[in-house]
């Protein structure tokens, strides 16, 4: 991309697209709460379907904001998520972007 | 309606899911149905005492295999366990206090029939207030309020006999109130949290599926 081009882009195309969705950023948000919670737990909170948590939670997973642990208790497995390193900085980033563009735009239209 | 959205709400909304089994209002609802027993059966009392440990052991039991089974685990900040260690703390001195006070009481010249009700009231209320400040349950401020007004209740009617039938019954009436209340949590909290079939989890299999895109 060339300088011209960078300097035209707009900042609100430079938020973080895999957390500004509205599932991800609600999951993102009680995991930045929470140290860690079993996929149940996060299932009960957000109320959404068990395959749309999984998709998002797999999106997540691969964007590297979220560690995956395995384990039993007894027989059965138990999947525990947790918001990473990258992940906290991340949120904490977008917060920051969306707080600048918003604060822009609510002094403008009042 | 506050459309806000808060992280500290949030938290606060997830700590307060486990209270929302109404198993504390169950586990309250018999302490009382065994304190009524054993006010009722007054002579065989110490055979009733043991009694007490129903409630506990029911609790841990539902809690379980019931609860968590279908609420899922979760492990909470720093900051919300800190809260919880001073609750302990803050706990644990209100019991050295009430005992020192029992002591006290026993060993100074007070009305024998004052002393005591003032400290197990103080005893049941402050135990309540602090546990619904320090674990943000505050339906335990009024569950505190009612069990202390039905052990006063008891004491007076045990004083004053007459019209009324003597003490348990007060016990009694306020453990109906519990169960019921725990009751419909519970079953509410039955039909809105259904055991998760098995092996539908965030799995390899699931995470192998071809998603669809959502969103962007």
């Amino acid at each position: 991309m060339t300088k011209r081009k960078e300097e035209k882009k707009q900042p609100i195309l430079e938020i973080d697209r895999l957390i500004h969705e509205p599932s991800r950023l609600l999951i993102l948000s009680l995991l930045y709460v929470l140290e860690n919670a079993e996929f149940l737990f996060l299932l009960r909170q957000t109320g959404m379907a068990q395959g749309n948590l999984s998709s998002h939670l797999k999106r997540l997973e691969d964007g590297g904001y979220i560690d995956v642990t395995k384990e039993f208790v007894g027989k059965k497995p138990r999947t525990l998520l947790a918001l990473n390193q990258s992940g906290r900085k991340a949120f904490k980033q977008y917060v920051l972007e969306m707080k600048k563009i918003f604060d822009g735009l609510h002094a403008e239209i009042n | 309606m506050d459309r806000t959205f808060s992280l500290r709400k949030l938290e606060k909304s997830s700590w307060k899911a486990s209270f929302r089994s109404g198993l504390i209002e169950i586990a309250i609802g018999l302490v009382l149905v065994v304190s009524s027993i054993c006010h009722i059966f007054d002579d065989l009392r110490n055979y009733f005492m043991p009694l007490y440990l129903i409630p506990v052991l029911l609790f841990i039991l539902i809690k379980k295999n019931i609860v968590i089974p279908r609420m899922g685990m979760v492990k909470f900040s720093k900051q919300r366990r800190r809260k919880s260690k001073l609750f302990h703390i803050v706990i644990t001195a209100i019991l050295l206090f009430l005992v020192l006070l029992t002591v006290l009481s026993a060993t100074a010249n007070l009305p024998e029939y004052i002393a005591p009700k003032i400290i197990i009231t103080s005893a049941i209320l402050l135990i309540c207030f602090a546990t619904a400040y320090f674990l943000d349950f505050t339906r335990l401020f009024l569950y505190g309020i009612i069990s202390a007004g039905a052990f006063n209740l008891n004491e007076f009617l045990r004083e004053n006999p007459g019209s009324l039938p003597d003490g348990g019954y007060a016990y009694l009436m306020a453990s109906i109130v519990f169960l019921i209340t725990g009751g419909v949590y519970f079953f509410r909290f039955l039909k809105k949290c259904p055991i998760p079939d098995e092996g539908k989890d965030y799995d390899e299999k699931e995470r192998r599926k071809k998603t669809a895109d959502f969103g962007d």
